[in-house]
């Protein structure tokens, strides 16, 4: 059971003479089986400690842990591996590979996990298309496909490696509302299997699902919400 | 690992675009490569044991100046290159006169040697001049071949690392997909330079044979100007000098490439 916790997290960017704080002073847990909101304005920093927790990125100041372990100082081939093993991301505009088939780009993470042979690799993949729905799909190139599918793809890519924690930035945001209300329950159902998932949101909608909702404010992250 | 990203990066359409000017541009540098360096080899051989090329005369022109060239005789024979001065009486007119026999370690040196003599109020009769119309035509086209060479070889250079900088650019998504699905910069960093390694050498591969292809139409050309064999050199010789200037632009890139690929972090959605 996966334990996210940040402490006194800033970060800050330097933009030519200007310097952006992002975050300011962040601190915030999360837990395996729950889904979280993080909603605010364009801006705001949402997607920075999105990112940050992802170890996608290095705060300025503050620590990340993982089930107690501070994370923020590991080298990149550890952050690495710890992105492949516990992390799945999706985003806002899918970010599938375009030139790959929907299989191919599920496949990509897998190939650097140790865990799978070539039969079990295939396998994983049928079994994900199938449990998303989208089976016949398979030998698709993205642009055959509509953007839930689409999206639902980076579902499956992101699930590949069987994460612990599944952090999503603004995954409807390029959807319609039918679309929009099957990823919400995609999430929704991988959280009560026990997956932590974080999600960024504009959408109201996101309110329906969530266990808890942070509201970020110019980088300054309020206390749970509802 | 590699293979998928490969693949990917070979069902695009520009790649082949990219492929195709690439190999124009460096067949052009391998063809004025070769020229260059056969007319080079060829210019020698002709200049081969033939050593009178190599003797210059300093003559006086009348009694007075008789005394004059024997103190630029002992300065000639201080001059760079100049391996031999030696006096010459011409026994048919009179003892008294004689000339000076410059002769150069080498032939290509003579227009250094002329030039110096020249500068001390001197002139240097001979040497190569009688066979300088002979291989005039050769050493212009091989001075037209290297300038081209050299042209092509800046424009490859470019428009390869144009090429890298929108490949990184094209695939930024990509890779920062890859980063977050658990690659390590430095297996990001091996992919790009594979998948750059297999473009470049499949150019080489092509160009190579496109210079091959083209060489009896080459040797036709060069013939009429009295240069042979170029044919029969391109097919017996394998220059590895555009090869090794092709790996020297890898190498040149894959650096480049790994100070980019440490900058991956995340794009913002709204950029
Ligand atoms: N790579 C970056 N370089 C410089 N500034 C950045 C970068 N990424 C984000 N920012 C700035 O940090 C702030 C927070 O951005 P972001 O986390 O993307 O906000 P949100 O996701 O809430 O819209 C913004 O002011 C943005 O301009
Ligand atoms: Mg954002």
């Amino acid at each position: 059971m996966v334990k996210i916790r940040v402490e006194n997290a800033w970060k800050e960017y330097k933009k030519k003479s200007e310097i952006v704080q992002a975050l300011k002073n962040v601190n915030v847990e999360f837990e395996a089986g729950k889904i979280y909101a993080i909603i605010g304005r364009s801006g705001s920093g949402k997607s920075t400690l999105l990112y940050n927790i992802g170890l996608m990125d290095t705060l300025t100041k503050g620590s990340i842990y993982f089930n107690e372990k501070n994370v923020s100082q590991l080298n990149d081939k550890e952050k690495s591996r710890l992105r492949m093993k516990e992390i799945g991301f999706i985003f806002q505009g899918f970010n599938l590979n375009k030139n790959l088939k929907v299989n191919e780009n599920i496949l990509l993470p897998m190939f650097i996990n140790e865990k799978y042979t070539k039969e079990k690799r295939k396998e994983k993949v049928r079994a994900l298309l199938e449990m998303l729905d989208i089976g016949d799909k398979a030998n698709r190139f993205p642009r055959e496909l509509s953007g839930g599918e689409e999206q639902r793809v980076a579902i499956a890519r992101a699930l590949a490696n069987e994460p612990e924690v599944i952090l999503a930035d603004e995954p409807t945001g390029n959807l319609d509302e039918e679309n929009e209300k099957i990823i919400f329950e995609i999430l929704k159902k991988l959280s009560l299997g026990g997956k932590c998932v974080i999600v960024v949101s504009h959408n109201p909608e996101i309110k329906e699902y969530a266990d808890k909702i942070f509201e970020m404010n110019n980088g300054e992250l309020s206390k749970n919400l509802y | 690992m590699y293979q998928k990203s490969i693949q990917a990066f070979f069902r695009k359409k520009t790649t082949y675009l990219h492929l195709a000017i690439i190999i124009i541009a460096l067949a052009i540098s391998i063809i004025t490569f070769c020229i260059k360096d056969y007319i080079g080899n060829w210019i020698e051989l002709q200049m081969e044991g033939k050593d009178y090329l190599k003797t210059m005369v300093l003559n006086a022109m009348n009694e007075e100046k008789q005394k004059q060239i024997d103190e630029a005789a002992k300065e000639i024979e201080k001059i760079k290159y100049v391996e031999e001065v030696r006096k010459k009486y011409l026994n048919n007119i009179s003892e008294e006169h004689y000339m000076y026999l410059v002769t150069v370690d080498n032939w290509k040196h003579i227009d250094y040697v002329k030039k110096q003599v020249d500068d001390m109020g001197y002139i240097l009769g001979g040497g190569k001049d009688a066979f300088e119309i002979q291989i005039n035509s050769a050493q212009y086209i091989q001075k037209f071949a290297s300038f081209v060479n050299l042209f092509l070889n800046i424009l490859t250079t470019i428009i390869l690392l144009l090429f890298s900088i929108n490949l990184l650019k094209d695939e930024k998504a990509d890779n920062m997909v890859l980063k977050a699905i658990g690659y390590t910069n430095g297996e990001i960093w091996k992919i790009m330079l594979v998948k750059i390694i297999i473009f470049v050498i499949i150019a080489y591969i092509l160009s190579q044979m496109i210079a091959l292809l083209l060489a009896p139409i080459i040797d036709t050309l060069l013939f009429n100007y009295g240069i042979e064999n170029y044919k029969d050199y391109m097919l017996n010789n394998w220059n590895i000098k555009p090869f090794a200037y092709v790996s020297l632009i890898i190498f040149t890139l894959g650096i480049i490439l790994y100070l980019q690929i440490n900058k991956i972090k995340y794009i913002s959605d709204r950029t």
